[in-house]
């Protein structure tokens, strides 16, 4: 598939926007929306985190935008046309206005290609984004070329990472005049209205919105960061929209009358990570507690035996609660560049018995799994879960947990024979690059393989993925990784795929249409009919 | 037969038969300690008390988890008090975790006891720069509240029962010292420990046999209430996710991993295993109490 075909056809997220206005006309309300995340500025090329993913793009919006099933689609840019592999011609949505009246146009796009490298005591967050357009050249008002410095793999996904402000700002224009709420403005749905650090983000219907009248009158984000605050803030009536509804609630919540529950799979892959470097594993002992002189996870044998003893249904029902579906590789299989020749393991004990006794550990040994206590919810639940699906296969599993910051530290040693944890990213790409590639920091490659799992051929095809302009073509060698890494190898042992949960008050009439990233936007909540 | 019974200056003894009687008058206080006896027992023989061992990962099923009071497992068993996240029957995780509670919060105490013990001796036995450098020490440790030392210190050694254990010991034993140096800073006035330094009595004689043996009132009070510290600080540390490991839960653990669930009307998970730690300590303190108010001259009639 080609940007152009990409870029072809009614993108979903119009109509959906279509139908929230057709909503809006029948009755005018009021959004509060509790969330745990809070805006830490107002800036939206400073910091690039979910915080301002979520909250900021009700305001500004992007050059291109992400849709349900990650696939970039057009927004401010409605056509992104490739001449060749340094040069791209983009067009622009006509009749945008800003908050401020003035009209959205060319040179408001290459003032903010500008700006990001130029931001005072800027962090650079946004520069990969944007590193090689070297030019912007306006053909005319809604006529840009982007010249590039060198090829890019995917220019439309990097710009669906920048949102518009007008060139009028200035280039001088400091982050701190955002958080003072001077320069937020945007060609968005909503205005700024007021912003509280710490208490409250208000908004108020912009009328003059290219898309239509926008559906809420105002919408206010109270940022909640407890869990057990933000359910009872829901409950109570205090904020009509919650998002990252605590497992144990969620599934109460759901059977609750008065509450509607909204979930969407994130784009994040849980996992279990083998060491299969070392010829002698730090935490694997025989029975008897003495070291083992070999790593029974180097045996493709003993890594599949693991990997089909975990009866993930059974782990996404029971520990999840049913928050989340189980994996088989990268991205569940309703995302592109995923292979359909990989499927979730099939649970079989008896297999993985004869499969552990075939590779000479017919009473298995010991192991210690490694997990964070406190990154992913349920995580504790899990590595105790596995560690009781490993002990049918006669493995005497340990757990150990710490808390994030001291687990990472030590995976990143690469100091576990077995650990638990995952990676989320917009694109299969992004997923396999971290966690499959050999580990080469250096080139930017396999930062999140702490097993350090290694295959040449895994390696030629990622590196071929990422100057592959071509998405088709890109897709298939992706497609090639999954097998090679999940199915054949079991470098990685794939468990699941979370679940994000946002709940609304039935009463407040609001549905929220939940996006993979796990963002909460503004745009995804409509009046329900 | 003691050697000190043998001296020609024995010194008074210090627990009577008549402490004893006095103890056991007090309904409320012999109530818990029987109930501690009771629940020590339970937690020692754990393994033939316990319907299932909650520490065997290959007894748990998934199938089975966060069944309710009553229920009955995949397997027939009944789960009288349910069952936790992992499937664990909540009574058997009480009375194994019960154990671990108990073992760490005893072991603790009496280890911080005998360091607190004997650096209180030598400072009060030795004075001088010794004295004033070990209390010091000793201030600055108290200076600090228990919690606090302990969670810097676990969060320095990481989790695991022997990182457990030496952190609470090095949080506990500056109580122990400072009691023990008042202790002996008074009995050392007594005239007995004149006759026995003028008997030629070695240092090491006198201070073993004579003086210790007379600061140990105190010291068995203050060990006993510390011993419901040390379980009530365990519990602490683990519901805070610094202690023992989650396959093998104390009271703390257990209560901390129902917490989760407090909303959600399984109760059991968290309550149960509250109302048990409730209980344990209780019983310490109310026979602690009682036995600190027999010692202490100035609160009897």
């Amino acid at each position: 598939m080609t940007c152009q075909a990409l870029l072809r056809g009614t993108s979903s997220l119009v109509l959906t926007l279509a139908t929230a206005i057709i909503a809006g006309a029948v009755q005018a309300q009021d959004l509060t929306i509790g969330s745990m995340l809070e805006p830490g500025t107002l800036d939206p090329h400073f910091r690039n985190s979910g915080e301002n993913h979520s909250h900021l793009p009700g305001m500004m919006e992007y050059l291109m935008w992400r849709g349900p099933d990650l696939s970039v689609q057009p927004h401010l840019i409605t056509e992104l046309r490739k001449i060749d592999d340094l040069t791209y011609e983009a067009s622009l949505r006509e009749g945008v206005l800003f908050h401020d009246g003035s009209t959205f146009d060319a040179a408001d796009v290459a003032y903010v290609i500008e700006r990001i490298p130029a931001i005072p005591e800027g962090l650079g967050d946004f520069n990969g984004f944007i590193d090689e357009i070297e030019r912007v050249e306006i053909v005319d008002d809604h006529e840009i070329v982007f010249h590039l410095s060198e090829p890019v793999a995917d220019l439309a996904r990097n710009l669906s990472a920048i949102m518009a402000l007008p060139s009028e700002l200035g280039i001088d224009v400091s982050p701190a005049s955002f958080d003072s709420g001077a320069s937020v403005i945007g060609t968005g749905p909503y205005r700024l209205q007021s912003f509280t650090p710490g208490d409250s983000l208000e908004m108020v219907r912009f009328d003059d919105y290219w898309g239509g009248t926008p559906p809420f009158e105002t919408v206010t984000i109270r940022p909640i960061t407890n869990d057990a605050s933000r359910v009872a803030a829901l409950i109570s009536g205090e904020v009509d929209l919650i998002d990252f509804v605590p497992l144990a609630d969620a599934a109460r919540l759901r059977e609750d009358v008065e509450i509607n529950v909204f979930a969407a799979p994130e784009s994040r892959l849980m996992f279990v990570m083998l060491d299969s470097i070392r010829d002698v594993s730090p935490y694997v002992r025989d029975n008897d507690g003495e070291a083992l002189n070999v790593n029974p996870f180097q045996d493709a044998r003993v890594r599949r035996a693991l990997a089909i003893s975990v009866d993930r249904d059974l782990l996404v029902e029971r520990v999840l609660e049913g928050a989340g579906s189980p994996a088989a590789q990268a991205f569940s299989s309703e995302v592109s560049c995923t292979s359909p020749n990989v499927a979730v393991p099939t649970y079989d004990v008896e297999e993985a018995r004869r499969l552990i006794a075939e590779a000479g550990y017919p009473d298995g040994f010991q192991v210690t799994l490694h997990g964070p206590s406190d990154r992913y919810p349920g995580g504790d639940r899990v590595v105790q879960a596995l560690a009781q699906f490993w002990s049918q296969i006669g493995l005497d599993v340990e757990v150990e947990t710490f808390t994030r910051s001291v687990f990472f530290d030590r995976a990143r040693a690469n100091e576990y024979s077995l650990y638990f944890a995952g990676y989320g990213a917009t694109t299969v790409f992004n997923v396999l690059n971290a966690i499959a590639h050999t580990n080469n920091p250096d080139i930017g490659r396999g930062a999140a393989n702490r097993g350090r799992y290694s295959n040449e051929e895994v390696d030629a095809l990622i590196q071929q993925a990422s100057s592959e302009t071509d998405e088709a073509a890109r897709c298939d060698l992706l497609e090639r990784v999954n097998e090679l890494v999940f199915s054949e190898d079991v470098g990685i042992i794939p468990l699941y795929h979370p679940l994000n949960t946002w709940a609304a008050r039935a009463e407040a009439n609001v549905t929220y249409d939940p996006n993979p990233e796990g963002l909460t936007w503004v745009r995804g909540a409509t009046p329900t009919q | 037969m003691t050697l000190g019974a043998t001296d020609p200056v024995a010194p008074p003894p210090v627990v009577t038969r008549s402490l004893w009687r006095r103890f056991t008058a007090n309904p409320v206080a012999l109530a818990g300690l029987v109930v501690f006896i009771l629940l020590a027992l339970m937690a020692v023989f754990a393994p033939y008390v316990a319907p299932q061992d909650p520490y065997d990962l290959a007894n748990l099923s998934l199938l089975d988890n966060l069944l309710p009071p009553g229920s009955t497992g995949m397997n027939g068993q009944s789960f009288w008090l349910g069952t936790d996240p992992q499937g664990r029957d909540m009574l058997s995780a009480m009375i194994y975790g019960m154990r671990t509670s108990i073992f760490i919060g005893l072991t603790s105490a009496v280890i911080a006891l005998m360091i607190g013990a004997t650096v209180g001796l030598v400072a009060a036995f030795a004075g001088g720069w010794l004295d004033a450098v070990l209390m010091r020490l000793v201030e600055l440790v108290l200076a600090f509240p228990t919690i606090l030392i302990a969670l810097v210190l676990m969060s320095i050694f990481g989790s695991g029962i022997d990182k457990l254990l030496i952190a609470m010991i090095m949080a506990q034993w500056a109580g122990f010292a400072r009691v023990t140096r008042s202790a002996a800073l008074v009995e050392m006035e007594r005239e007995y420990m004149t006759a026995a330094r003028a008997m030629g009595f070695g240092r090491m004689r006198i201070l073993v046999l004579h003086l210790f043996p007379n600061c140990l009132p105190p010291l068995m009070v203050l060990g006993l209430i510390q011993i419901a510290d040390a379980i009530a600080l365990e519990a602490t540390l683990s519901f805070l996710g610094l202690g023992v490991p989650v396959t093998e839960p104390s009271l703390g653990l257990l209560i901390a991993s129902g917490f989760d669930y407090i909303l959600t009307q399984r109760y059991w998970i968290t309550i149960f295993p509250g109302i048990l730690l409730l209980i344990l300590v209780m019983s310490v303190n109310l026979a602690g109490d009682h036995l600190r108010n027999l010692l202490n001259p100035r609160l009897q009639k």
